[in-house]
Protein backbone atom coordinates (compact mmCIF):
# COMPACT_ATOMS: atom_id res chain seq x y z
CA UNK A 1 0.00 0.00 0.00
CA UNK A 2 1.33 3.14 -1.11
CA UNK A 3 0.58 6.48 0.67
CA UNK A 4 1.24 10.18 -0.63
CA UNK A 5 1.27 12.99 2.18
CA UNK A 6 2.46 16.45 1.58
CA UNK A 7 1.96 20.17 3.30
CA UNK A 8 3.20 23.53 3.70
CA UNK A 9 2.35 24.64 0.15
CA UNK A 10 2.32 27.88 0.87
CA UNK A 11 0.62 29.67 -2.23
CA UNK A 12 3.39 27.90 -4.25
CA UNK A 13 1.03 27.13 -7.34
CA UNK A 14 4.13 26.17 -9.56
CA UNK A 15 5.38 23.80 -6.84
CA UNK A 16 2.05 22.66 -6.40
CA UNK A 17 1.45 21.93 -9.64
CA UNK A 18 4.69 20.06 -10.37
CA UNK A 19 4.05 18.22 -7.25
CA UNK A 20 0.68 16.68 -8.75
CA UNK A 21 2.84 15.77 -11.89
CA UNK A 22 5.06 13.54 -10.16
CA UNK A 23 3.14 12.05 -7.42
CA UNK A 24 0.10 10.94 -10.33
CA UNK A 25 2.71 9.19 -12.39
CA UNK A 26 3.90 7.08 -8.95
CA UNK A 27 -0.37 6.11 -8.55
CA UNK A 28 -0.57 6.36 -4.85
CA UNK A 29 -3.50 4.58 -3.30
CA UNK A 30 -4.40 7.06 -0.74
CA UNK A 31 -3.16 10.81 -0.38
CA UNK A 32 -3.24 13.01 1.94
CA UNK A 33 -2.35 16.99 2.38
CA UNK A 34 -1.04 18.32 5.81
CA UNK A 35 -1.97 21.72 5.53
CA UNK A 36 -0.39 25.30 5.04
CA UNK A 37 -1.84 25.88 2.48
CA UNK A 38 -1.63 29.77 2.07
CA UNK A 39 1.09 32.11 3.18
CA UNK A 40 4.12 33.38 1.34
CA UNK A 41 3.26 33.71 -1.86
CA UNK A 42 0.80 34.88 -4.17
CA UNK A 43 -1.76 32.07 -5.44
CA UNK A 44 -3.91 31.07 -1.88
CA UNK A 45 -6.76 30.99 -3.90
CA UNK A 46 -6.03 28.83 -6.59
CA UNK A 47 -3.69 26.65 -4.24
CA UNK A 48 -6.82 25.97 -2.51
CA UNK A 49 -8.67 25.20 -5.16
CA UNK A 50 -6.82 22.90 -7.01
CA UNK A 51 -6.66 21.11 -3.95
CA UNK A 52 -10.19 20.98 -3.39
CA UNK A 53 -10.89 19.98 -7.14
CA UNK A 54 -9.15 16.78 -6.45
CA UNK A 55 -11.25 16.12 -2.95
CA UNK A 56 -7.86 15.76 -0.89
CA UNK A 57 -8.06 14.35 2.55
CA UNK A 58 -6.90 17.86 3.99
CA UNK A 59 -5.98 18.98 7.25
CA UNK A 60 -5.91 22.32 8.67
CA UNK A 61 -2.18 23.87 9.22
CA UNK A 62 -1.88 27.02 11.62
CA UNK A 63 -1.66 29.42 8.37
CA UNK A 64 -4.30 28.45 7.29
CA UNK A 65 -6.35 28.44 10.57
CA UNK A 66 -5.42 32.43 10.90
CA UNK A 67 -6.74 33.33 7.73
CA UNK A 68 -9.84 31.20 7.72
CA UNK A 69 -10.77 33.58 10.51
CA UNK A 70 -9.23 36.60 8.70
CA UNK A 71 -7.00 37.18 11.43
CA UNK A 72 -3.32 38.88 11.89
CA UNK A 73 -2.03 36.35 13.29
CA UNK A 74 -0.92 32.78 11.84
CA UNK A 75 0.64 31.03 15.11
CA UNK A 76 4.24 31.26 13.13
CA UNK A 77 7.02 31.81 15.70
CA UNK A 78 8.88 34.40 14.14
CA UNK A 79 12.32 35.11 15.36
CA UNK A 80 13.94 38.63 14.67
CA UNK A 81 11.37 41.85 14.14
CA UNK A 82 12.73 41.46 10.17
CA UNK A 83 11.11 38.11 10.71
CA UNK A 84 7.89 39.47 12.49
CA UNK A 85 7.86 42.34 10.05
CA UNK A 86 8.06 40.65 6.77
CA UNK A 87 5.30 38.00 8.37
CA UNK A 88 3.13 40.77 8.67
CA UNK A 89 3.33 41.77 5.27
CA UNK A 90 2.93 38.59 3.91
CA UNK A 91 -0.58 37.34 6.23
CA UNK A 92 -1.76 40.97 5.27
CA UNK A 93 -1.60 40.26 1.29
CA UNK A 94 -2.89 36.75 1.80
CA UNK A 95 -6.02 38.38 3.58
CA UNK A 96 -6.45 40.81 1.16
CA UNK A 97 -6.12 38.37 -1.64
CA UNK A 98 -8.74 35.49 -0.30
CA UNK A 99 -11.86 35.36 -2.00
CA UNK A 100 -14.52 34.33 0.23
CA UNK A 101 -15.39 30.90 -1.02
CA UNK A 102 -11.98 29.54 -0.59
CA UNK A 103 -11.77 31.08 3.10
CA UNK A 104 -14.52 29.37 4.10
CA UNK A 105 -13.05 26.66 2.74
CA UNK A 106 -9.98 26.87 5.02
CA UNK A 107 -12.67 27.17 7.96
CA UNK A 108 -13.87 23.77 7.68
CA UNK A 109 -10.15 22.06 7.62
CA UNK A 110 -10.59 19.46 10.62
CA UNK A 111 -6.99 19.34 13.18
CA UNK A 112 -5.96 15.86 12.80
CA UNK A 113 -6.99 12.57 10.46
CA UNK A 114 -6.77 9.67 12.24
CA UNK A 115 -6.32 6.13 10.04
CA UNK A 116 -6.81 2.58 11.39
CA UNK A 117 -5.89 0.12 9.38
CA UNK A 118 -6.69 -3.52 9.97
CA UNK A 119 -3.59 -5.68 9.76
CA UNK A 120 -4.11 -9.63 9.93
CA UNK A 121 -4.71 -9.33 14.20
CA UNK A 122 -3.31 -6.47 14.67
CA UNK A 123 -4.32 -2.73 13.93
CA UNK A 124 -2.01 0.12 12.72
CA UNK A 125 -3.06 3.57 13.49
CA UNK A 126 -1.52 6.30 11.50
CA UNK A 127 -2.61 10.07 12.84
CA UNK A 128 -2.04 13.02 10.48
CA UNK A 129 -1.45 16.52 12.33
CA UNK A 130 -0.04 19.81 11.07
CA UNK A 131 2.41 20.76 13.92
CA UNK A 132 2.04 18.19 16.55
CA UNK A 133 -0.85 16.21 17.82
CA UNK A 134 -1.07 18.25 20.90
CA UNK A 135 -0.97 21.65 19.10
CA UNK A 136 -1.54 23.00 15.55
CA UNK A 137 1.68 24.88 15.56
CA UNK A 138 4.49 23.34 17.81
CA UNK A 139 7.87 22.50 16.03
CA UNK A 140 8.44 18.47 16.25
CA UNK A 141 11.93 19.20 15.42
CA UNK A 142 14.62 16.07 14.18
CA UNK A 143 16.68 16.51 17.18
CA UNK A 144 13.25 16.34 20.11
CA UNK A 145 13.96 14.11 22.83
CA UNK A 146 13.36 11.00 21.96
CA UNK A 147 11.50 10.37 24.93
CA UNK A 148 9.64 13.36 25.02
CA UNK A 149 8.56 12.03 20.77
CA UNK A 150 7.31 8.37 22.16
CA UNK A 151 5.53 10.19 25.32
CA UNK A 152 3.78 12.27 22.38
CA UNK A 153 3.21 9.57 20.08
CA UNK A 154 2.21 7.38 23.00
CA UNK A 155 -0.54 9.94 24.59
CA UNK A 156 -2.14 9.97 20.75
CA UNK A 157 -2.01 6.19 20.26
CA UNK A 158 -0.01 6.57 16.94
CA UNK A 159 2.09 4.15 15.29
CA UNK A 160 3.04 6.32 12.65
CA UNK A 161 2.47 10.02 13.04
CA UNK A 162 2.88 12.65 10.13
CA UNK A 163 3.48 15.74 10.43
CA UNK A 164 5.04 19.06 8.69
CA UNK A 165 5.54 22.80 9.59
CA UNK A 166 9.04 23.22 10.23
CA UNK A 167 9.81 22.45 6.49
CA UNK A 168 12.54 20.10 7.24
CA UNK A 169 11.97 16.51 6.34
CA UNK A 170 13.33 13.09 8.52
CA UNK A 171 11.92 9.69 9.81
CA UNK A 172 12.80 8.47 13.00
CA UNK A 173 11.99 5.00 14.54
CA UNK A 174 10.99 4.79 17.95
CA UNK A 175 11.32 1.64 19.91
CA UNK A 176 9.07 0.84 22.91
CA UNK A 177 9.28 -2.00 24.92
CA UNK A 178 6.16 -3.37 26.40
CA UNK A 179 6.54 -6.01 28.95
CA UNK A 180 8.96 -8.70 26.47
CA UNK A 181 7.62 -7.52 23.09
CA UNK A 182 9.04 -4.41 21.55
CA UNK A 183 7.19 -2.30 19.04
CA UNK A 184 8.16 0.40 16.57
CA UNK A 185 6.85 3.70 15.85
CA UNK A 186 7.39 5.82 12.82
CA UNK A 187 7.82 9.94 13.58
CA UNK A 188 7.90 10.96 9.69
CA UNK A 189 8.30 14.85 9.14
CA UNK A 190 7.11 15.24 5.54
CA UNK A 191 9.46 18.46 4.53
CA UNK A 192 7.55 21.44 2.04
CA UNK A 193 6.59 21.35 -1.20
CA UNK A 194 6.61 24.90 -1.58
CA UNK A 195 8.90 26.36 0.83
CA UNK A 196 11.68 23.80 1.81
CA UNK A 197 13.89 24.82 4.38
CA UNK A 198 16.65 22.30 4.46
CA UNK A 199 19.10 23.82 2.33
CA UNK A 200 17.68 21.60 -0.93
CA UNK A 201 15.44 24.38 -3.15
CA UNK A 202 13.33 21.44 -4.22
CA UNK A 203 9.70 20.60 -3.29
CA UNK A 204 9.45 17.52 -0.70
CA UNK A 205 6.77 14.76 0.23
CA UNK A 206 6.88 11.27 1.39
CA UNK A 207 5.50 8.01 0.02
CA UNK A 208 4.49 6.14 2.67
CA UNK A 209 5.11 2.29 2.12
CA UNK A 210 3.09 0.27 4.71
CA UNK A 211 2.77 -3.79 3.65
CA UNK A 212 -0.34 -6.03 3.56
CA UNK A 213 1.46 -8.15 6.23
CA UNK A 214 2.87 -5.67 8.58
CA UNK A 215 2.81 -5.46 12.10
CA UNK A 216 3.91 -3.17 14.78
CA UNK A 217 6.52 -5.45 15.80
CA UNK A 218 8.45 -5.53 12.33
CA UNK A 219 10.50 -2.65 11.82
CA UNK A 220 10.35 -3.05 7.90
CA UNK A 221 6.97 -3.13 7.50
CA UNK A 222 6.82 0.64 6.99
CA UNK A 223 9.30 2.46 5.00
CA UNK A 224 9.51 6.09 4.03
CA UNK A 225 10.46 7.40 0.97
CA UNK A 226 11.19 11.09 0.76
CA UNK A 227 10.25 12.05 -2.85
CA UNK A 228 12.43 15.61 -3.84
CA UNK A 229 11.09 16.80 -7.45
CA UNK A 230 12.01 19.93 -9.44
CA UNK A 231 9.81 22.90 -10.19
CA UNK A 232 9.68 26.27 -11.70
CA UNK A 233 11.64 27.73 -8.99
CA UNK A 234 12.16 31.45 -10.66
CA UNK A 235 8.49 31.48 -11.61
CA UNK A 236 7.85 31.00 -7.69
CA UNK A 237 10.74 33.48 -6.80
CA UNK A 238 9.73 36.39 -9.26
CA UNK A 239 5.68 36.26 -8.72
CA UNK A 240 7.33 37.44 -4.88
CA UNK A 241 9.71 40.12 -6.22
CA UNK A 242 7.21 41.48 -8.78
CA UNK A 243 3.99 41.84 -5.28
CA UNK A 244 4.36 43.78 -2.22
CA UNK A 245 5.88 40.89 -0.43
CA UNK A 246 9.63 40.88 0.57
CA UNK A 247 12.56 39.53 -1.33
CA UNK A 248 14.14 37.94 1.31
CA UNK A 249 11.47 35.20 0.54
CA UNK A 250 12.12 35.04 -3.08
CA UNK A 251 16.08 34.39 -1.91
CA UNK A 252 14.59 32.20 0.25
CA UNK A 253 12.73 29.64 -2.44
CA UNK A 254 15.90 29.84 -4.50
CA UNK A 255 18.22 29.27 -1.64
CA UNK A 256 15.60 26.56 0.03
CA UNK A 257 16.25 27.88 3.57
CA UNK B 1 -19.91 23.25 7.03
CA UNK B 2 -21.66 20.23 5.19
CA UNK B 3 -20.65 16.78 5.14
CA UNK B 4 -22.21 14.12 2.72
CA UNK B 5 -21.48 10.14 4.05
CA UNK B 6 -22.95 7.13 2.65
CA UNK B 7 -22.71 3.63 2.60
CA UNK B 8 -23.50 0.04 1.71
CA UNK B 9 -23.48 0.82 -2.02
CA UNK B 10 -23.55 -2.70 -2.81
CA UNK B 11 -22.21 -2.94 -6.11
CA UNK B 12 -25.54 -0.96 -7.44
CA UNK B 13 -24.04 1.32 -10.10
CA UNK B 14 -26.95 3.33 -10.77
CA UNK B 15 -27.49 4.24 -7.77
CA UNK B 16 -24.07 5.26 -6.80
CA UNK B 17 -24.31 6.98 -10.12
CA UNK B 18 -27.86 9.08 -9.16
CA UNK B 19 -26.32 9.58 -5.91
CA UNK B 20 -22.77 11.17 -7.10
CA UNK B 21 -24.83 13.71 -9.20
CA UNK B 22 -26.89 14.36 -6.46
CA UNK B 23 -23.87 15.32 -4.10
CA UNK B 24 -22.06 16.69 -6.65
CA UNK B 25 -24.95 19.49 -7.27
CA UNK B 26 -24.70 19.87 -3.30
CA UNK B 27 -21.53 21.18 -3.07
CA UNK B 28 -20.28 19.21 0.20
CA UNK B 29 -16.94 20.34 1.94
CA UNK B 30 -16.14 16.63 2.40
CA UNK B 31 -17.31 13.28 1.22
CA UNK B 32 -17.05 9.74 3.17
CA UNK B 33 -17.60 6.34 2.66
CA UNK B 34 -18.30 3.96 5.15
CA UNK B 35 -18.22 0.64 3.56
CA UNK B 36 -19.46 -2.45 2.03
CA UNK B 37 -18.60 -1.27 -1.44
CA UNK B 38 -19.36 -4.94 -2.72
CA UNK B 39 -21.55 -7.63 -2.80
CA UNK B 40 -25.27 -8.18 -4.57
CA UNK B 41 -25.05 -7.01 -7.54
CA UNK B 42 -22.91 -6.98 -10.87
CA UNK B 43 -20.92 -3.75 -11.08
CA UNK B 44 -18.49 -4.39 -7.79
CA UNK B 45 -15.17 -3.08 -10.32
CA UNK B 46 -17.14 -0.21 -11.54
CA UNK B 47 -18.00 0.73 -8.36
CA UNK B 48 -14.86 0.85 -6.62
CA UNK B 49 -13.44 2.85 -9.41
CA UNK B 50 -16.15 5.43 -9.60
CA UNK B 51 -15.41 6.06 -5.64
Amino acid sequence: MKIALFSDIHANLPALEAFFKDVDSRKPDAIYCLGDLVGYNIWPNEVTNEIRKRNISTIAGNYDFGIGRTSNDCGCAYKTDLEKANGSVSISLTNSLMKDEERAYLRTLPAHIKVEYQLNEDKLNLLLVHGSPRKINEYLFEDREEKSLLRIMHDADADILCFGHTHKPYHRILEETDGHKTRYRHAINLGSVGKPKDNDPRGCYVMLHIHENSSVLYLESVQVEFIRFEYDIEKAAKAVEESILPNDYAENLRRGY
Amino acid sequence: MKLVLLSDIRANLPALETALADIDSSKPNAVYYLGDLLGYNVWPNEVVQAI
